[in-house]
Order: structure tokens, then sequence, then C-alpha cells
């Protein structure tokens, strides 16, 4: 099976924003071992790429304003208590860093950088 | 005549007697004076000879020490001269000595003061590097729970916008 099949399945096994559970399993008993790895693999970069991830050291009603901010996005909220304050959000491959621990890391950092 | 007689000289017989004389005198000049003569003349040139090649080897001789000498005296001349230049030689190599020694040493002082410095400084950073991560475990473990639930929101409010901004 070809990537632009494996696509087509992948598309197809969304329903809105949401992947409907019944069609994944029917498609991966239907398919080859070969092409449920590549299946697998590409629902897994979908997800990945219809998720955002936030992590704050606190969970509170004002992280629900990251939904409204990303409407379509499958948004998972983390409890991250090392961050100190601020959140850390992940959108596929962007990373948004507003946490005290990140700016400790830079100060690290340029200590390291330009220690002469 | 009378006298003669008198004498008791007999003319025949001094007549013979000088017949005879004159061939025992040719006789010796033939057989005995010529070869000796010969003989002594030789003897005269052998000696003469002796007595030139004597003069000439004394005078070869003469000559010889006199160059003798005159070699001597060069080589003494010379001897000094090479014992001259190889002490000055050796002073020379001694002052270079002394002076890519000055010059190594200098080298070496300036390496160890360059080397110990990049070291102090490595220290120094290494030194800085650890109290800041130090300082930060601090923080991080003093502030875990410092800061209240209304900061914690505000703090996320700003995140918030700031993300907007970059969208």
């Amino acid at each position: 099976m070809n990537r632009k099949k494996i696509d087509k399945l992948i598309a197809a096994s969304y329903e809105g924003d949401y992947l409907n559970q019944k069609i994944v399993i029917k498609i991966a008993s239907l398919i080859s071992r070969a092409d449920l790895k590549k299946y697998i693999n590409g629902l897994k970069l979908v997800e990945k790429k219809r998720s955002l991830i936030v992590s704050s050291p606190i969970i509170n009603s004002e992280l629900r304003k990251f939904e409204e901010l990303f409407p379509h996005k499958k948004i998972v909220f983390k409890k991250d208590p090392s961050l100190i304050l601020g959140a850390r959000v992940v959108d596929n491959d962007i990373v948004y860093e507003f946490t005290l621990q990140n700016s400790f890391d830079k100060i690290l950092s340029y200590i390291e950088q330009n220690y002469d | 005549m009378e006298i003669v007689k008198n004498f008791g000289l007999n003319p025949v017989l001094l007549i013979a007697q000088i017949v005879n004389f004159l061939i025992i005198l040719f006789i010796l000049k033939k057989f005995l004076y010529k070869p000796v003569l010969d003989i002594l003349k030789k003897r005269q040139t052998i000696i003469k000879e002796g007595l030139k090649q004597a003069e000439e080897a004394r005078i070869k001789l003469e000559k010889v020490v006199a160059e003798e000498k005159d070699t001597l005296r060069q080589a003494q001349l010379q001897s000094r001269k090479i014992i001259e230049d190889a002490k000055e030689e050796s002073i020379e190599i001694t002052r270079r000595m002394n002076e890519e020694t000055k010059k190594q040493t200098e080298k070496l002082l300036n390496d160890a003061r360059e080397q110990i410095a990049r070291e102090s400084t490595g220290a120094e950073k290494r030194l800085a590097l650890s109290t800041s991560k130090l300082a930060v475990t601090f923080l991080e473990k003093a502030l875990k729970d410092f800061f209240s639930s209304k900061e914690q929101t505000e703090v996320l409010s700003q995140a918030l916008k700031k993300i907007k901004k970059v969208k």
C-alpha cells in the first residue's frame, strides 16, 4: 500500500476533529502488518499535529483559555511543579516557554557562554 | 883533468851511471810516479768534492735549521691564533647559549603564566557555574510552593497574551 492510500485511511479515521475508535479498529483488522505499522506511525504524526501540550505547575480554569486560543487542537494539560511558575506550550514542533524554570536555565546558559 | 883523475872520477862510469839514472827515472816516471800522481790527484779531487759536499751539507743543514725554526715559529703563531679563535668562539657560543636559554626560560615562564591564567579563568568559570547551578537548585526548591494561585494565574494570563501576539 502506498503513502497516499495510508493518508486516505488516516483521514477516514477521523470524525470531525476526533479520532473514531471503531473505524481505527476496523482498518487495523483489515490491513497487513507492514501497512499497519505505517498507519499507526501516520496516526501518531497526525495526533501530534492536532495536539497541544500545556504544562504548568498548577491546573486551574485559566488554562481553559488555551482551548479558545487553539480551537481545533486537542489540548493535553500536564501538571509539572518543576516549572515553578508560568507555562510551557508545545504545539507540534513549536515550543512556547513562559516558565521561571526556563528563565533560570537561560541565566545559567548565559553565564556558561559569556563568562570571561 | 888531473883533478878529475885525482878525484877518482871515471867518465865512462859516470856516463853509464847517468844513463842508468835516466833509465831508472824514465821507468819510475812511467810506472810509479804517474800512477801515484794520478791516485794523489784523484784523492785530492775526492777530498775537494767531500769538502765541497760537506760545506753544502752544512749550508743545507743551517738552512733546514732556519726553516725548522721558522716552521716552529709559524706553528706556534698558528696554534696561538687557533687557541685565541677557539677561545673567542667558545665565548660566543656560551653567550649565544645563555641568550637562547634566557629566551627559552622566558618563553616557558610566559607559557606557564598563560596556562595558569587560563586554568584560573576556567576554575573561576566552573566555580561560578557551580555556584549558579546551586543557587538555581536552591531557588527551584525554595520557590516550588512559593507562588500563590493568584500569581500563577496572572503569569498564565500574561503567557496567553504573549502567545496570542506570536500567533
